[in-house]
């Protein structure tokens, strides 16, 4: 990892788009994202190797575009994990609409869509970390957007090869998702930090649904758990920037509903909803090339006898080393957990952690 | 050690809370003009050429009406100039400059050149050259980077721009560079060895393009807000 590191900023200057004949265009690009735990409060130290993503992606006569992506820090933190995370093919049909095929994000969540990159933070939100819904399958996507980009639509159909845990396997359903979004007074990108400090309030509203009859990865309130049934969700974001200060909000209700139906495993509810969301917010020093950040977050599930609930607040320092997001100095403490906070995942757990972040 | 410097730099210029002046708008035209990325004033002044990302060249009057356009598809156009008689655009993602006939926007010529950097990260801006021949084409940041073509478009050389962050269009003006960048909201004025001679923020979202009509006002493009922004130059 020091090598990959000391590597980086030398790759940075070197050729990394590549021309194959005059429409063809590819470029080669890594991302690394790494973390440590200064030990407290009983804890032990723990490095944490969060990202270690490997890409090519490429365009053919502006019509056709595609990305292949492998995380090989999937890979090292659990071998049973897909390291791919990016296998599709964009095609743009001029004046109409995009259709992406392959395996890629569900146009699910606001927070989920935007890169990783993006994020102040080393975890995403409980909303859209794959707890309650996989964040990637295969299937094909339509999006449309219109109006100079202050309206945009997606709709798409997944087979099911997503899935929450890689101990529950392939799941057998297939699932639709759809997403709106409304941006004003121009188009709003899929970012969470306001790098150009934004001379005028802009602000985006999306809202979006997924479902699936059959399938298997349903999930007991924050701990995967496999039950072949329904599950329906629905969502609705916003995000506002101005000067600087980016506010964030999503909410989302999640029904689930095994089939046949099947009200407990022992003692175990799994017809159950839950809901919940998070505020976040941050705010972009440039004089300073430095970025506050904050996030609170919580959930609750009917009728879940334990862990009714989790809440969690973290924030986190950033340095921008060299103005933008490519190089990033980052200390994040998480100051408040409760209930499903628990996790034996350690990014949920209470605690500093200081890191990087490198992307090319 | 640079790191510390710079945050110390940056810690007091926040205190003092001086980032420059602020150039006022004088006016403003919206455009039904999709991503526009750069701009260029006809000789007469009258109309104005404008290219956006998805390979489009238009042609718009002084009230922001498009007169004409024509597409070129698969093309990401980023910057527009006039020299020799030709529009000249750079097409950022393929790497090309690409000369069109001003009558009919027709193809003149075009040319594909090597160019570090991610898809992203190819020519953002382009102009003639201040030496009086040849044509001058900036790539955006990391570095900030010059590169020199000969009047037959051989590219003779590139040096790395001081003083700017970032840079996403470029004119020459009676000698002089003037320079807008989208990250910082801001113009710079450069000599022709590309010294720094001074610098004004701008309130404009996403400034994309920069141009000087011929009566000496200071036009800029915003991609997002897609409208063109009107100033005095500040000299």
């Amino acid at each position: 990892m020091v090598l990959l590191v000391l590597w980086m900023p030398l790759a940075g200057q070197a050729q990394r788009a590549l021309l194959v004949g005059k429409q063809h265009a590819a470029e080669f690009n890594t991302t690394l994202n790494a973390w440590a735990l200064i030990p407290g409060d009983g804890q032990a130290p723990l490095l944490q190797l969060r990202d270690l993503r490997l890409g090519i992606e490429g365009t053919r006569s502006g019509k056709w575009e595609y990305k292949f992506q492998l995380d090989a820090a999937n890979f090292f933190n659990d071998s049973l994990r897909n390291a791919v995370i990016d296998a599709h093919i964009t095609l743009d049909l001029p004046d109409q609409f995009d259709i992406i095929a392959g395996y890629q994000l569900l146009p699910f969540s606001r927070n989920s869509i935007i890169g990783f990159r993006h994020s102040p933070f080393y975890q995403r939100s409980l909303l859209s970390d794959n707890t309650l819904f996989s964040r990637r399958d295969l299937g094909i996507t339509l999006r449309k957007q219109a109006h100079f980009d202050h309206l945009a639509g997606y709709l798409g159909v997944y087979q099911g090869t997503g899935r929450i845990l890689p101990e529950l396997g392939r799941n057998a359903g297939i699932s639709v998702a759809a997403r709106g979004e409304f941006a004003f007074p121009v188009r709003f990108r899929h970012e969470e930090i306001d790098l150009r400090i934004s001379p005028m309030p802009r602000g985006v509203i999306g809202v979006n649904v997924l479902g699936s009859t059959h399938r298997r990865d349903s999930v007991r309130f924050l701990q995967p758990f496999m039950t072949r049934g329904a599950k329906w969700l629905a969502g609705i974001d916003a995000a506002f920037c101005y000067r600087g200060l980016s506010l964030q909000a999503e909410m989302l209700w999640a029904i689930v509903r095994p089939r046949p139906a099947q009200q407990t495993l022992g003692d175990i509810p799994l017809n159950y909803e839950t809901a919940g969301g998070y505020l976040s917010g941050n705010y972009y020093f440039k004089a300073l090339n430095s970025l506050l950040a904050f996030r609170y977050e919580r959930f609750a599930a009917m009728p879940l006898p334990e862990s009714r609930q989790a809440a969690s607040a973290r924030a986190a320092w950033n340095f921008l080393i060299s103005n933008d997001l490519k190089r990033m100095l980052r200390v994040e403490y998480c100051f408040y957990s409760q209930g499903g906070w628990s996790s034996p995942d350690p990014a949920l757990r209470r605690g500093l952690r200081a890191g990087l972040q490198v992307s090319l | 050690m640079q790191l510390l410097q710079s945050f110390a730099a940056g810690l007091c210029l926040w205190f003092c809370g001086s980032s420059g002046p602020e150039l006022p708008v004088r006016h403003s035209i919206p455009l039904n003009i999709p991503e526009p990325s750069d701009l260029y004033f006809a000789p007469d002044g009258q109309s104005v050429w404008i290219v956006s990302d998805k390979g489009r060249i238009y042609e718009v009057d002084r009230a922001g009406k498009t007169v004409r356009q024509k597409r070129y598809k698969g093309h990401d156009f980023e910057a527009v100039c006039l020299y020799d008689g030709k529009l000249w655009t750079a097409d950022e993602t393929y790497r090309r400059l690409m000369a069109f006939h001003p009558a009919d926007l027709s193809l003149a010529a075009e040319r594909q050149y090597r160019v570090p950097g991610a898809l992203n990260e190819g020519w953002e801006a382009l102009c003639p050259h201040p030496r009086g021949y040849g044509l001058l084409a900036v790539s955006e940041k990391d570095p900030v980077r010059a590169f020199t073509f000969s009047a037959d478009g051989e590219l003779e050389g590139d040096q790395i721009l001081r003083g700017i962050p970032e840079v996403s269009g470029i004119c020459l003006w009676k000698g002089e560079l003037w320079a807008v960048s989208d990250e910082e909201r801001r113009v710079y004025r450069l000599s022709a060895d590309f010294s720094v001679l001074g610098s004004w923020k701008i309130p404009v979202l996403n400034p994309e393009g920069i141009a000087i009509a011929p009566d000496g006002s200071l036009w800029i493009v915003s991609d997002d807000q897609h409208r063109l922004y009107q100033f005095d130059l500040p000299v």
